[in-house]
């Protein structure tokens, strides 16, 4: 687990984490938040947390804040097997 | 056993993104999400970080890619310029349609860390219905 303050207010997931709070979360997510500029790591001694139940980060890490970002945006497709339209 | 469908029928499904159909549609809007939306108010509100106008014009519908006799395709075209209003991670892409509040088409994308006052480009991508096999 990791601490953190968050310095602006972001989205990840659903969750919603408010500038100025200080929140416990998994270690790698954290990371993610701290390398995005989105938060500041705490202390483990840090005791005004607020434990948030969010996953892991797993796999590959989100790509990085770019001041241009081009999104990669899969295509959908919608099968039709035994003439039943698929979503 | 071979079976076949007009492309007319799955363009008719399509042709909601594109011009709509009446209480429903076209799509006006390209937003990228933080989750998953399930309702209008998701994609447009709660979990909304950029977004761009969409017009008729940036819908092209045409062959698919896909097995089966007849699959069709909608590209939507690359928007560019986007202001990130919320930071967050994004990690789908929704069409809306503001003027019924209807949320049309989700779909997902390679989750990229998004900053408010950056700027966000759609690039072109695409749906499409296989025909039946």
């Amino acid at each position: 687990m990791m601490k953190i303050h968050a310095t602006t207010t972001f989205m990840h997931g659903r969750t919603r984490f408010e500038a100025g709070q200080k929140y416990q979360i998994p270690g790698r997510t954290g990371g993610y938040f701290v390398h995005s500029g989105w938060a500041t790591e705490l202390p483990d001694t840090e005791a005004d947390t607020l434990y948030i139940d969010i996953a892991e980060l797993e796999g590959d890490a989100p790509l990085p804040v770019s001041t241009d970002t081009t999104l990669v945006i899969d295509t959908g497709t919608n099968a039709q097997p035994a003439d039943v339209m698929g979503a | 056993m071979a079976k076949r469908i007009n492309p007319s029928v799955l363009d008719g499904a399509l042709n909601i993104i594109k011009t709509g159909i009446s209480g429903l549609g076209p799509a006006n809007k390209i937003i990228a999400c933080s989750a998953e939306p399930v309702t209008f108010t998701d994609a447009n509100v709660t979990y909304a970080l950029a977004s761009s106008v969409m017009a008729g014009t940036d819908f092209t519908i045409a062959n698919g890619i896909t097995g089966g006799n007849t699959p069709r395709k909608i590209t939507m075209a690359a928007k560019s310029g986007a202001s990130i209003t919320t930071t967050g991670t994004a990690t789908h892409v929704a069409l809306v349609d503001t003027v019924n509040s209807a949320l049309l088409l989700v779909t997902t994308c390679t989750s990229q860390a998004l900053t408010a006052g950056n700027t966000l480009n759609f690039p072109s991508w695409g749906d499409e219905i296989g025909a039946p096999t």
